[in-house]
């Protein structure tokens, strides 16, 4: 995300004992997130260049990240494959960190294929959500569900920002800049994800008032 | 077309696709659950249907073999006490034939006796031709004759009429009330209360037995083909009505029946 969500983390403590399981993980996510804009502006000050930390820190977020969608998502093969594939995103964060790109640059492959993973994963949410029996026996529609927003809030943040992170790398080298427009498109996206989180924060909060 | 525009136009596609998919997700679950709602109101609606035709057609065969009880065989064993009547006038011999002859006179009034009281549980003549407080207050009479049980019935009201279908369905809570009662509240006494106005129906039915009743209803609800509680509370949701139970001081179970809208459609 985008720094912003450092606002959202107040509401989210308050209520962090009435979020279920998965919705625990969205807060640990938002914490990293905050961690993660610290970081870098600390970073940026310090050493001049943050890169690094923002490859490492993609992949905390990706791991836990896994860990939301493996507790949200039932079937069992989608599941199993959640839980797997951390181990390759290692293998690949590894290798583009000290190989490919480089430790002081911004690691594109990885954090395309990071994005590119976690958009499938919020896809396969929803196509559970489409057909999750239980929801329509019960008449339960989705946008009561917390989960619901904070998959909606991702999904929406890591689609527009699939793009950015494929061309960071190659505008930086290319370029010696960064197309600021593109920029203000992922930080509205990263507005979005944020209202998003605050409405299922809502709902969380109405199912367990 | 540059690079960066190429980027831009794919972030800004990416951003509105990911907005629709969103928004397609909810619609599409929304339309879901409003279909699935749908089918099961309709599938409510053909299971009430059919309940009514079952009740209807349950209805009609009580009728008929009522019918049949009491315009045959009643007057056929009118018959056999008249013809009973007029053989002991002519009996001259003096070996106890007179006896045994009145008592089969009066077993043959007791046979006619219980004949009208199944026919009138079958179906209550009285429902069609005097209205529902006259045939419970009838059905009262009735019971009183058979059973241990003293039934009082008590109406006020200015005789509002009742529609047909719900007069008879609240006749059969009534009686369904009455079995479970004899059955199982060891009650000494029942007081049934009657009372209309313009636009609710209430009877009351007052037990002083051991508050029992609504446990039995319950059991029976549960017991696979026993109707109990189940078969008045369809009866009452066909025709929009309720029942209550509660705890009759110092003892019994006073149950509450009522019906809104009770009367008959004008027109």
């Amino acid at each position: 995300m985008t720094g912003i969500e450092c606002i959202l983390l107040i509401p989210f403590t308050l209520n962090f004992k009435k979020l279920d399981r998965p919705s625990r993980w969205a807060c640990y996510y938002l914490i990293s997130s905050v961690v993660f804009a610290v970081g870098s502006f600390a970073f940026a000050h310090l050493y001049r260049n943050n890169l690094w930390f923002y490859s490492i820190m993609y992949y905390i977020q990706f791991v836990i990240l896994s860990i939301y969608y493996s507790l949200l998502i039932k079937n069992p093969l989608f599941r199993r494959l959640i839980k797997i594939l951390p181990i390759p995103a290692a293998a690949i964060f590894l290798l583009d960190f000290f190989k490919l790109e480089g430790v002081l640059a911004y690691n594109s492959i990885f954090a395309a294929a990071r994005t590119f993973i976690l958009l499938c994963y919020g896809t396969v949410f929803f196509i559970q959500l489409l057909f999750d029996e239980e929801l329509v026996k019960e008449a339960i529609f989705v946008n009561a569900l917390p989960n619901f927003w904070f998959n909606a809030g991702l999904f929406i943040f890591f689609s527009c920002s699939f793009f950015d992170t494929l061309t960071y790398n190659f505008f930086l080298k290319h370029y010696k800049t960064h197309n600021n427009l593109v920029l203000s498109l992922v930080f509205l996206g990263g507005i979005i994800e944020g209202i998003l989180f605050y409405i299922g924060l809502m709902k969380a909060k109405k199912q367990r008032p | 077309m540059n690079f960066f525009e190429i980027v831009i136009i794919g972030t800004v596609g990416m951003l509105m696709l990911g907005i629709l998919v969103v928004v397609l997700v909810v619609f599409q679950q929304k339309a879901v659950i409003q279909h699935k709602l749908a089918l099961r109101d309709k599938d409510l609606e053909l299971q009430r249907e059919r309940l009514v035709a079952v009740l209807q057609g349950q209805e009609q065969e009580r009728k008929r073999i009522a019918e049949d009880l009491h315009d045959e065989v009643g007057a056929q064993l009118s018959v056999l006490k008249l013809n009973l009547g007029q053989l002991s006038q002519h009996l001259k011999t003096g070996n106890g034939e007179a006896e045994r002859l009145k008592e089969t006179k009066e077993f043959t009034d007791t046979i006619i006796q219980h004949l009208r009281f199944i026919s009138q549980s079958l179906h209550p003549q009285a429902l069609d031709n005097l209205g529902l407080s006259h045939a419970l207050d009838s059905f009262c009479s009735l019971m009183n004759k058979n059973k241990q049980v003293e039934i009082a019935f008590k109406t006020s009201g200015n005789g509002h009429l009742v529609d047909r279908e719900k007069a008879l369905n609240v006749y059969r809570v009534v009686q369904e009330l009455m079995n479970n009662i004899l059955k199982h509240a060891q009650a000494t006494e029942v007081l049934i209360t009657y009372h209309s106005t313009p636009s609710l129906l209430s009877i009351d039915v007052e037990d002083n037995g051991n508050g029992r009743l609504l446990d039995s209803l319950d059991q029976s609800r549960r017991k696979t083909g026993s109707l109990g509680l189940k078969n008045i509370e369809s009866r009452l949701n066909i025709i929009g009505g309720s029942i209550n139970f509660a705890k009759r001081t110092p003892t019994g179970t006073v149950a509450q029946i009522r019906v809104e809208n009770y009367q008959p459609a004008i027109g």
